[in-house]
């Protein structure tokens, strides 16, 4: 059973309300990573670093 | 979403042959079968399927053992099979579980061997990827809200009370069917990397002289912040056992306090008992007394037909007297009474009298005293009827008999449901009880110390992040502003949590509310359900006010709404199965659950006995909505098979 995209629509509208500069495919992967990989935390961690780090890159940092 | 296809099971319960049932993907499928056919442990084939339980009454777990076949195990087959097929999400899935015997005579859960096999299409899953699908498909969990029992329905009512346990258990399901520990652990994840990123970025500040200091500082207050944080955790699993514990004793207080109420219903009644008895003996030796003249009734009548005679003979020897006194009156020309003169008139008045007086008398002979002394015995015997009473006293003691036997029936149960009690445990539970309270509050205490040292910590390690920033090298911003994303993400996560969980009760209010409007039968007294902060339900009035006490069937009514609108509003969606659901509902409200159902889930599976729901009722409601009905026959009473009725 996935979770539906309500979830990621609560997100990113808080998202823009408090942090504003937060990317908002970042909060997505975190999300994403989460959801499939419920009960590997070390998975999930390793994807959200890279979704991190592709956002780094991105933005030339 | 979830969506089942087909079940089969073999040797499950009743169910010894194959047996097969195709589930369409949307609409009700009905499978009717009579009381003791296997309708519940079909309900369970499902639960046995995903996590290889079988619940019995009470949710408590059934011994795999006993769900082998009876008649097969007559004939030496042990063992039982239970085959899914599914779709997830429009993938094809087929999960096969199966319970084989060790030994020749398997006795117990030790002698089976269990077996899982999960194919996605054709390809058949590892033992870890196959463990973690059926997670992410079902979770246990929230397998309440999908597979139902109208035995379990009361346990909604617990959302209702603040802080008991059984309600926060169900609220915590609520809201994993609903997503929101997806965000916890989101959440959870984020502040966990943070705070390696925070430890990372003191590390660099370390390698310069001009940061050094500072990251002294953030190292330092990263790692008093991370222990902090673990015994902040370890502290709340502390809580969230005592108030199980606690919750233990609460209900053992419960038990004890049924125990205290059966005591004194036990003492009243003996004491009723021996009253009752005391009673018995008085009307008996009323009943003795009054018996002992009951002879009395028996002669009434002999003795009134003696008392006439007499009577007639007293008064036949009163007339030969007078008529002889008469007589002497005359011939003496004096009376022997009175010694008057008996002249003139009164000579004539006697003599006439005389002459009528002798023919009736003439030849009697006088035995007046004789006869009047019997008379006076026959008028001392007492002639009183006292049928009437004794008839009473009889019946009296027979009433008091039956109320004895009746007592004593019920006294010998109420010791037996006290054979188990312990005269000292009220003592020691209300003291345990006095004691985890206390250890509760200290914990509590001690909570809020810890997330005012973190939140201190935290303000800490703010200064110390922005001092650095003024004079941070590249490597040193880099790993700051990691750090950043990450606790600015964690703190989103945390604020999304709570408006989620919002949103989510606004949405399950509204839906609940609609669905329990078509349900009942009081629209135009209620006006809607109304949800607290542990999704508990409570029924609206028009006036504004909640319903204060409820019965079985309004609570069933709320708790099937509470169901339909998870449905309605979680992104974790599948078929609801729900066994004899219209227990305790009258014929208006069955049928408006009947017709309530289709909008309630895609897929809905419905285990009723007739006299639950009539066939043809049950296909003028549902219409097109009813897209397969089977019929459990009993072959024998350890037998059932499953009959399409197509």
């Amino acid at each position: 059973m996935k979770n539906s995209n309500e979830l990621l629509q609560t997100v990113i509208t808080t998202g823009k309300e408090i942090k504003p500069d937060l990317d908002r495919a970042f909060l997505e992967a975190v999300l994403e990573a989460e959801e499939n990989f419920p009960d590997d935390e070390a998975e999930a961690e390793r994807r959200i670093l890279r979704a991190l780090d592709e956002l780094f890159k991105s933005k030339g940092i | 979403m979830l969506q089942l296809q087909r079940l089969e099971v073999e040797g499950f319960g009743p169910f010894a042959e194959r047996q097969t049932i195709a589930l369409p993907a949307a609409g009700v499928t009905v499978v009717y079968g009579e009381n003791m056919r296997g309708k519940t442990l079909l309900l369970n084939a499902i639960r046995y399927a995903f996590f290889g339980r079988v619940l019995g009454r009470a949710s408590r777990q059934r011994k795999l053992a006993a769900i082998s076949n009876r008649d097969l195990a007559k004939e030496g087959k042990y063992g039982f099979s239970v085959s899914l097929l599914f779709t997830h999400d429009d993938t094809q899935y087929e999960l096969l579980r199966d319970c084989s015997p060790l030994v020749e005579t398997p006795m117990v859960d030790e002698d089976y061997r269990q077996s899982i096999m999960l194919k996605r299409g054709t390809q058949v899953l590892g033992p870890q990827e196959r463990d973690h699908m059926l997670k992410v498909i079902f979770p246990e969990e929230i397998s309440r809200f999908f597979l139902f029992d109208g035995e379990l329905l009361q346990e909604y009512e617990e959302l209702l009370i603040n802080e008991s346990e059984a309600g926060r258990r169900i609220a915590e399901a609520i809201e994993v069917i609903l997503g929101v520990p997806a965000l916890k652990r989101s959440r959870a994840l984020l502040t966990r990397l943070a705070d390696e990123a925070d430890k990372l970025a003191a590390r660099e500040a370390k390698k310069s002289q001009e940061t050094q200091s500072l990251g002294n500082v953030l190292e330092l207050s990263v790692q008093q912040r991370e222990a902090h944080e673990a015994e902040l955790r370890r502290k709340q699993n502390d809580l969230a056992d005592l108030t199980t514990r606690r919750s233990e004793i609460e209900q053992s207080l419960h038990v004890i306090q049924k125990y205290a109420t059966i005591i004194d219903e036990r003492d009243s009644r003996q004491a009723r008992f021996e009253e009752a008895g005391r009673e018995t003996d008085n009307y008996r030796q009323e009943l003795q007394r009054t018996m002992a003249n009951a002879w009395r009734t028996l002669l009434r009548e002999p003795v009134r037909l003696a008392r006439d005679a007499v009577a007639s003979e007293v008064q036949k020897d009163i007339d030969t007297y007078v008529t002889q006194l008469r007589g002497r009156a005359i011939n003496q020309g004096m009376c022997d009474v009175c010694g008057q003169e008996v002249v003139g008139d009164v000579l004539l008045a006697l003599k006439s009298a005389a002459t009528t007086a002798n023919s009736a008398t003439a030849g009697t002979d006088t035995s007046l005293t004789g006869a009047m002394y019997r008379l006076q015995d026959l008028n001392r015997f007492d002639d009183s009827d006292n049928t009437g009473e004794i008839r009473q006293l009889w019946k009296s003691i027979k009433n008091l008999e039956i109320e004895r036997a009746t007592l004593k029936d019920r006294i010998s149960e109420l010791t037996g449901a006290l054979s188990d009690s312990d005269p000292d445990e009220v003592r020691r539970t209300n003291a345990s009880y006095a004691e985890v309270h206390e250890k509760i509050s200290i914990t509590k205490r001690s909570i809020d110390d810890e997330i005012k040292k973190i939140l201190g910590l935290n303000e800490s390690i703010e200064r110390t992040r922005r001092n650095l920033e003024k004079s941070a090298g590249t490597d040193l911003r880099r790993s700051q502003l990691r750090a950043r994303t990450l606790r600015d993400s964690a703190e989103v996560f945390g604020a999304a949590i709570e408006r989620y969980k919002s949103e989510l009760r606004t949405k399950v209010e509204a839906t609940a509310s609609k669905l329990f409007l078509k349900m009942t039968t009081e629209k135009k007294d209620f006006a809607g359900l109304t949800i607290n902060e542990s999704y508990g339900l409570s029924i609206r009035h028009q006036d504004g006010r909640a319903e204060e006490a409820r019965s079985a069937g309004a609570e069933h009514v709320v708790a099937l709404a509470l169901m339909g609108a998870l449905q309605g509003n979680a992104p974790l969606q599948g078929p609801i199965v729900m066994d004899s659901p219209f227990g305790r509902l009258d014929a208006d409200h069955t049928a408006n659950v009947i017709k309530a159902l289709p909008t309630m889930a895609e897929q809905i599976v419905l285990l009723v006995y007739e006299a639950e729901v009539d066939k043809t009722q049950m296909r003028e409601i549902l219409g097109s909505s009813l897209v397969r009905e089977y019929r459990m026959e009993k072959v024998s009473s350890r037998r059932t098979i499953i009959r399409d009725l197509k």
